[in-house]
């Protein structure tokens, strides 16, 4: 990584949730479908629905980023009814999109506002304000908030899932003599 | 974007977090699970350790 690409930036949080992504991608590409669908008492029920969440919502919140409003007809409410692997290759194209929009963000600490759809965030109308770089901070938490209801959930199914922490991914370490 | 404005967001959360973890009993607070680590009580002191360790661990050059 290179000058902005390191230390505490957006891009440079984004590719550590990539790469800690190839890693829960992995798990979960050789379940079966009934353990993919397979309901569990938290998160969103199944690790589908939980793993879709966190594309659907950044599809949406890099939407609003570039100052556009996420279109009734959103990309990816068609992975809620799919197995894993069409929905493996529409993230990795998402990803490619949300480091476009977040290598361009020139001011992290301009406002955003806009108006949800009724029903989404209250009963009423309301009007949602957020800094570019809160929706960014919004976005990534996010990620990592259901990336571990999808760990627990694999790890009841006995796949080992652990360990995608940022030390053991991005910290550098090096072997010295004992 | 700076750290502390995201770690003033996570602090935020965590007392919410403690509000509902306050009310459960001794017996719900140190229950088993079969993932993390393990139970209520176990995950949450390893997040206070890490903090502790991370926020005296290490030293940038110039910091004392």
């Amino acid at each position: 990584m290179m000058g902005s690409e390191q230390g505490f930036t957006p891009i440079a949080f984004y590719e550590y949730l990539a790469d800690a992504r190839r890693k829960l991608l992995d798990w979960v590409r050789p379940l079966t479908l009934e353990q993919y669908t397979k309901e569990f008492p938290f998160g969103k029920k199944t690790i589908r629905d939980t793993l879709v969440e966190i594309p659907r919502a950044e599809w949406s919140y890099g939407t609003r980023l570039i100052g556009e409003s996420p279109s009734a007809e959103h990309p990816f409410m068609k992975y809620y009814k799919t197995d894993f692997a069409p929905l493996e290759g529409a993230w990795r194209d998402l990803a490619d999109r949300t480091r476009r929009i977040l290598r361009e963000e020139r001011d992290w600490s301009r406002m955003v506002e806009w108006r949800p759809p009724a029903g989404v965030v209250s009963t009423r109308p309301v009007i949602m304000r957020a800094s570019a770089g809160g929706i960014a901070i919004q976005m990534m938490l996010h990620e990592v908030h259901h990336r571990a209801q999808v760990m627990a959930m694999l790890r009841q199914l006995g796949i080992p899932a652990e360990n995608l922490d940022y030390s053991i991914l991005k910290f550098e370490r090096r072997e010295v003599p004992a | 974007m700076r750290p502390a404005d995201a770690y003033d967001y996570l602090v935020e959360t965590r007392g919410q977090l403690f509000n509902r973890v306050s009310r459960l009993s001794q017996r719900q607070y140190t229950r088993e699970f079969p993932f993390a680590r393990h139970s209520i009580r176990a995950t949450l002191v390893h997040v206070l350790d890490s903090e502790s360790w991370y926020a005296r661990g290490p030293r940038a050059p110039g910091r004392s």
